[in-house]
């Protein structure tokens, strides 16, 4: 989508990973790592984004997601408004974008959004002034950027830069999920081996193979045969109208992520899951908590990633600024 | 006034006259071709070279919304060479009374009333539809909010059948589609949109047909959406001669696809959706094996505030009338259809399952026409748009040619 690059080609928006290009991810990934400290591991704080203000506006509830944009923007010396758009003014019938308006009006330069509907994100980026950024933490079912984009931080800290030599699974609602479709598009473009995908048919998007080109596996043990990486995904009860699975744990009893499926895949594979996770729904809280799971440093590596977001749209609204990438 | 129209290119399919000539109109009706009839003194002579003499157009699917954009939809429909509209039965207020349709009528007394099937449209109690055939209305429809009661459908049926009436259907199961705004297909599932599966059209028209089969109600399904329909639709016909059916399609699905939602245009928010490349393929053909018999622009003008949102929450809808024609000729151009077949299907076609004299060029006939130039290319833009609606994905489109006049019952309306 070319609303998100700037006529130099660097990122004015972060909207998708669709449409971007291996340079762009990498540059996030590569700014993501500057930012922590060598000897300790900590990340560093710095004066980027001094004197901005980046407005949190989460329509939909989130915590984990919320707080480490915020710790980001304060990272980069950003003042930081947190809107719980849920109880404001929107919910008083002021229009999406009345209220954008008017936070421009507030002069804030950057917007974090997380809207319930696909496509929510990319409607403000259109309605916003040059030189203000628009950054999408959560869409609807539509895409979750940086969410993929520290799940790549995670994967090439862990297993290297080199891609093509990995096996990914995504397991799970893969159907209501925001992360698996930006995860996906990352995944390709960073050239991972091979993408697969293990969920029953009601928990995946029409034509997912040809929609995604990923393999699909409705067999956790045949999907996680030789599996690099597992991407364990939450179960969106919130979001499945219908009877999309059985009562009870069978969801659990043929893709939870337990101590005997892991077994399937690679030893020593990594276990990623987005959070927030349901312990005993979708992974067995001793595979949540064992040495190969990074489910927490993929919340540290969120603060990183965010801030390198911000940074190099920043950097975008510079006029001065040469060079498509950072 | 009498008139006649010089040296255009007639064409009708109808009378399948296609040929440079002059037509005569007195008292509102066509008096004759060629050589002027006996007596006949045009008060006014309109030089047409190089132009084509239409019958004027019967847009079947039409929502006229608001009292106060009426006049204005009516003028963009003329402007857009569409002489016959048909008001669909969804608006304030619904048209499920007598009073209602004459209220309409009073204001607008060309247009073609479809009455509501059934009070408010809410698919519980009947509308007194033989008061509503009385007062005017050509159909009667439960436009786009379908019935999900099959006992009551079948009840609506049996009583339409007793007078004969024309039901208009746009099939729908919205079981099968609760929350969806985009086809099931690649790009929903990319774009993370709900999805509406094509069975929520395929389920409800062959439903529909086996009520249609055992009640002998006769209808005409406005918009075909999937190749699915077609086959199900001509599978019924031939092997059930009592399905007394007809089928359309509208414009829009003859154009575009799930493709053109890639990027949330919330202008190609439409229902039914815009399906797949095979789907429109499937809907071309159709109209050339005469499967499918009419096209109609499924006009629905919005306001911008309408469309300013994200896609889902957009509302549906397709502002086409002023568009209809051209991408008619525009179709004509691009695919394998004659101009003369597309033609029928907004002319003859919908004449004769309205069961009205229009719709031709022949003596005796009211002098609905249009005069279209071939040759006038221009290019769809908020201001070319004489609808109040400017919710089309056609902007920014170059378009072959344009209507540049209109003539309802003899007279030049635009």
């Amino acid at each position: 989508m070319d609303i998100q690059l700037a006529p130099n080609g660097r990122l004015q928006h972060f909207l998708t990973i669709e449409g971007l290009s291996p340079k762009h991810l990498i540059a996030i990934l590569d700014r993501a790592e500057s930012y922590f400290d060598e000897k300790t591991g900590f990340i560093q704080p710095q004066k980027d984004l001094e004197g901005k203000t980046v407005a949190n506006l989460f329509f939909e509830a989130s915590t984990r997601t919320r707080s480490t944009f915020e710790l980001a923007a304060k990272k980069l010396s950003a003042n930081v408004l947190n809107l719980n758009m849920s109880t404001s003014s929107t919910s008083k019938g002021e229009s999406l974008r009345d209220t954008i308006r008017n936070l421009e009006a507030m002069q804030c330069e950057f917007f974090v959004i997380r809207h319930g509907s696909a496509g929510a994100a990319q409607f403000i980026a259109e309605q916003v002034r040059s030189g203000v950024g628009v950054i999408n933490a959560g869409d609807g079912c539509h895409a979750h950027p940086t969410q993929a984009m520290l799940d790549m931080y995670t994967i090439r800290k862990h297993r290297g830069p080199d891609f093509s030599r990995l096996t990914v699974a995504i397991i799970g609602d893969i159907l209501h999920s925001r992360v698996a479709r930006s995860q996906i598009q990352a995944l390709h473009l960073l050239g991972a081996g091979e993408i697969r995908v293990i969920a029953p048919k009601t928990l995946l998007p029409a034509q997912t193979e040809a929609a995604f080109g990923v393999r699909v596996f409705h067999d956790l043990e045949e999907g996680l045969q030789n599996v690099d990486v597992m991407m364990v995904l939450r179960l969106q009860r919130e979001r499945m109208h219908g009877t999309l699975l059985p009562e009870g744990n069978a969801f659990y009893r043929q893709y939870g992520i337990t101590e005997r499926s892991i077994s399937f895949a690679k030893p020593n594979a990594l276990i990623m899951h987005p959070g927030p996770i349901n312990q005993g729904i979708e992974i067995q809280s001793e595979v949540a908590d064992s040495p190969n799971a990074v489910i927490l440093d993929q919340v540290t590596n969120g603060i990183a990633i965010r801030m390198a977001v911000l940074s190099l749209i920043q950097e975008a609204q510079q006029p001065h600024q040469r060079g498509p990438f950072a | 006034m009498n008139l006649t129209f010089q040296g255009g290119r007639v064409i009708c399919p109808a009378t399948e006259r296609d040929e440079v000539t002059d037509c005569h109109v007195a008292e509102g009706k066509i008096v004759g071709f060629g050589k002027p009839p006996v007596g006949f003194i045009a008060d006014r002579t309109i030089a047409i070279h190089n132009q084509w003499l239409l019958p004027g157009l019967i847009d079947l699917g039409v929502r006229l919304p608001q009292k106060s954009t009426l006049a204005q939809e009516l003028t963009a429909a003329a402007k857009g060479g569409i002489t016959t509209v048909c008001c669909l039965p969804d608006r304030m207020p619904c048209l499920d009374t007598p009073s209602q349709v004459h209220a309409l009528l009073e204001e607008a007394p060309n247009i073609y009333a479809i009455g509501a099937l059934t009070h408010q449209l809410a698919g519980i109690q009947l509308a007194d539809l033989v008061a509503l055939q009385s007062a005017g209305c050509v159909a009667v429809s439960n436009a786009q909010s379908p019935l999900t009661d099959p006992h009551i459908l079948r009840q609506c049926y049996q009583y339409a059948a007793t007078f004969d009436l024309l039901v208009i259907i746009y099939p729908e199961d919205c079981r099968l589609n609760p929350r969806g705004v985009a086809h099931e297909g690649i790009i929903s599932a990319r774009l993370g949109l709900p999805p509406i599966p094509q069975s929520a059209e395929t389920i409800a028209l062959a439903q529909h047909l086996l009520l249609l089969e055992e009640t002998g109600a006769r209808a005409h399904f406005a918009n075909l959406s999937c190749a699915r329909s077609v086959d199900i639709f001509s599978q019924s016909l031939p092997a059930h001669k009592k399905v007394r059916a007809t089928a359309g399609v509208s414009m829009n699905h003859l154009w575009l696809t799930e493709m053109d939602v890639a990027d949330f245009n919330p202008n190609c928010h439409v229902r039914p959706p815009l399906r797949t490349d095979l789907d429109r393929f499937a809907l071309r053909e159709a109209i050339r094996t005469g499967t499918i018999t009419t096209i109609s622009s499924d006009h629905h003008p919005l306001e911008a505030t309408a469309k300013l949102a994200p896609f889902g929450e957009t509302k549906p809808g397709i502002s086409g009338i002023d568009t209809l024609l051209s991408l008619a000729h525009h179709l004509s151009n691009e695919t394998e259809l004659s101009f003369t077949e597309i033609l029928r299907a907004m002319t003859q076609a919908p004449a004769d399952i309205l069961q009205q004299p229009v719709g031709r060029l022949e003596v005796d006939a009211p002098a609905d026409l249009c005069v279209y130039n071939p040759e006038a290319p221009w290019t769809v833009t908020p201001q070319s748009l004489h609808s109040s609606g400017h919710n089309t994905p056609f902007l920014g489109w170059e378009l072959p040619g344009r209507t540049t006049m209109t003539c309802v019952n003899g007279k030049i309306i635009t």
